[in-house]
């Protein structure tokens, strides 16, 4: 087995790409709730661009506009969706067969 | 709908074996190459900017995982940006990442190709099967369109799409 050290930690890859962005989105989101619960938005800067029904039609609606600029797509739920990934941090997978 | 069938073989005096051990110490792993996505790639087209070469790696079979992941730094290079950010709870608590658009294929087997809007973006690629590197997670998100058949006694998986 070999163990090699892990680099860098899940801190520090989340970059402040979509920080004005996803600000925007906490400040607005009592707004987005009433009118796009359920929907896909996208965000650029302090601009809500749109609401689409699914994540890939947002997507294509954002690069047509933004190219291979960044822009924030997120989903106007309630509740932020959990996701689970137990196997990041088990250090379980480095082996030499 | 396509079979695949990875059989994972120790190599020995005798010839190749079915060994339960190599599948144990590796995993249910698949080639994959990471690459930007086709809308991506048709932007960049669009800019007259050069589209980047696909990334190699392995592709880690995650039943523990909710949605899919990709290395943070594969896909950084690659060029894209992510779409967007969030919290994945690991065995060490809650973490932030953020969600990039995908493409996966999977050279050797007869899968077909997957494009994610948003894979998670995390840091995996220290993890290393025969020194290539892990560079994605394939999580709950596509099992739920697979059967998926870990076979631990022969030393084999089965993975339909």
């Amino acid at each position: 087995m070999d163990n090699e050290p892990g680099g860098k930690t899940m801190q520090d890859i989340t970059k402040n790409v979509l920080k004005k962005e996803l600000e925007y989105y906490k400040e607005n989101k009592k707004e987005f709730l009433r009118t796009y619960k359920g929907q896909f938005v996208v965000i650029k800067d302090n601009k809500l661009i749109g609401s689409y029904t699914t994540e890939i039609e947002a997507y294509r609606a954002g690069v047509e506009e933004f190219g291979t600029a960044s822009f924030l797509i997120k989903q106007v739920l309630d509740q932020e969706p959990t996701v689970d990934i137990p196997a990041l941090t088990t250090g379980a997978i480095n082996v030499n067969l | 709908m396509s079979i695949y069938n990875n059989l994972f073989l120790h190599i020995g005096p005798d010839g190749n074996k079915l060994n339960p051990e190599v599948l144990q110490m590796s995993g249910p792993i698949l080639s994959v190459e990471v690459s930007i996505p086709s809308d991506l790639a048709s932007a960049l087209t669009k800019e007259n900017k050069p589209i980047p070469n696909p990334t190699a790696g392995w592709a880690l079979i995650d039943t523990g995982a909710t949605r899919s992941c990709v290395d943070d730094d594969v896909i950084r290079k690659l060029g894209v940006n992510p779409i967007g950010a969030g919290e994945v709870h690991d065995s060490g608590g809650k973490q932030s990442v953020n969600f990039f658009p995908a493409h996966f294929r999977f050279p050797g087997a007869p899968l077909p190709e997957i494009e994610f809007t948003s894979a998670i973006g995390v840091n995996i690629n220290a993890q290393k099967v025969n020194n290539q590197s892990i560079i994605a997670l394939l999580g709950r998100d596509i099992l739920k369109n697979c059967v998926f058949i870990y076979n631990g006694t022969l030393g084999m998986y089965t993975i339909s799409i």
